[in-house]
């Protein structure tokens, strides 16, 4: 998977989760959680996700690097780049 | 293992859990000892008429497109559709003492409007309260228990308001005699007054065929009429279930919604020093009587009303 991909895989992910959220504008460089209304719940919701459906594993001690989309994608590409 | 999971009661708790843990492809069974699902909250027919058993209303419902609170947030997690609870908002429920009676709907605006009229004295006051209310941390797990006889007392001077304000708190949300924790009681304050009542269509039944489906879509296993004898525990860990049929069950983790004290009861090593004392306090008793006609032809409009017919709100069981 490329960066982009993997991207939109990320955001479709957090679509599903908080599908009452406008996610239109949403800057990659600033965290998420300030952003739109994501409560610890949602993102464990997130990282379960993508244990469901891509079998990446996100150690408890990694989630601070899940912060922006930025910082999430960099963390996940080499995860499922051969995904 | 047999399971990843096992959760021990098929209530509302025990099939939430096990609808995100299935969901999230662990192994789970859930032991439920009824013929019947829901636990504390469930269903019976008798005489041709459907009745559900315990607390007969929903708290927490919010319009469509309110969101952050309880009920959208619930929904979301166990990944529910709104419309499948088929919730009916109630039109006004009371309180009443024998010198006042307040009415609340699901407009916090109403309630405090009549909160004014009922209680002039205390506008200001109540005003301080909401804030006290609103600016504090329900969901903090870590917070210190206060007492919230001691915080509403210290902002509310009326005695009779405080025991009306509490009374449909208690009933719906507090399991301790006279005295509420401060952040349980916030939390039902927001259900009750600030979000609101509302009743499914059908009953509690329809909640908990909406739950049952989810889970076993998910691929959960339920197996009722099979209740658990006990737990074999040894070295601080869990290694089985015996169920009443004989059947031996093994999982990497157990939950159980059988309450604190009755699960303890269940474990092969158990030691009663400390733990009997826990049990509960208070029961309800429910009396129904079925009418002939509907409430509102009898000139009754109110959802539910919450009587005192003493001096002072005594909840506290009748023996201590």
């Amino acid at each position: 998977m490329t960066k982009e991909e993997i991207k939109s895989v990320l955001m479709g992910i957090v679509a599903e989760i908080i599908p009452d959220e406008d996610l239109t504008n949403l800057k990659d460089d600033i965290p998420i959680r300030e952003q739109v209304e994501l409560d610890s719940m949602d993102f464990l919701d997130i990282v379960m996700e993508l244990r469901k459906r891509y079998s990446v594993e996100v150690p408890e001690d990694d989630y601070m690097q899940l912060a922006t989309i930025d910082s999430s994608v960099a963390y996940l590409e080499p995860r499922m780049r051969d995904l | 293992m047999d399971y990843d999971v096992l959760i021990i009661g098929a209530g509302m708790s025990g099939l939430a859990a096990g609808i995100r843990l299935a969901y999230y492809d662990k192994r789970v069974c859930i032991v439920e000892k009824h013929h019947r699902v829901g636990g504390l909250n469930s269903f019976y027919n008798l005489r041709g008429r459907k009745f559900d058993v315990g607390l007969h209303a929903v708290t927490n419902y919010v319009p469509k497109g309110v969101k952050l609170t309880p009920l959208p947030k619930l929904l979301r997690q166990l990944k529910l559709k709104r419309e499948d609870f088929a919730l009916c908002p109630q039109r006004v429920s009371a309180i009443k003492f024998p010198d006042k009676t307040l009415k609340f709907n699901n407009d916090l605006d109403f309630f405090v409007q009549d909160v004014v009229d009922n209680f002039t004295a205390q506008a200001d006051n109540f005003q301080r309260l909401l804030k006290t209310i609103f600016e504090y941390d329900e969901l903090n797990l870590y917070a210190k228990p206060i007492s919230a006889r001691e915080v509403v007392g210290s902002i509310i001077s009326d005695p009779l308001l405080i025991d009306m304000v509490f009374c449909p708190l208690m009933f719906y949300g507090n399991a301790q005699e006279n005295d509420i924790e401060f952040g349980q009681f916030v939390i039902m304050f927001k259900g009750i007054y600030c979000e609101g009542f509302a009743r499914p269509q059908a009953g509690v039944r329809q909640i908990l065929d909406v739950l049952v489906r989810k889970y076993r879509s998910c691929g959960g296993e339920l197996k009722t009429r099979c209740a658990v004898t006990s737990i074999q525990a040894a070295n601080n860990r869990i290694e089985s279930v015996t169920l009443d049929n004989g059947e031996v069950l093994t999982a990497n983790r157990i939950l159980s919604s059988a309450g604190y004290v009755e699960t303890m009861r269940l474990l092969s090593n158990y030691d009663p020093t400390g733990i009997e004392d826990k049990a509960g306090q208070l029961s309800m008793v429910e009396f129904i009587t079925v009418l002939n006609r509907q409430p509102a032809e009898m000139g009754h409009e109110t959802t539910i009303i919450f009587y005192n017919n003493s001096d002072r709100f005594d909840y506290r069981n009748l023996t201590s």
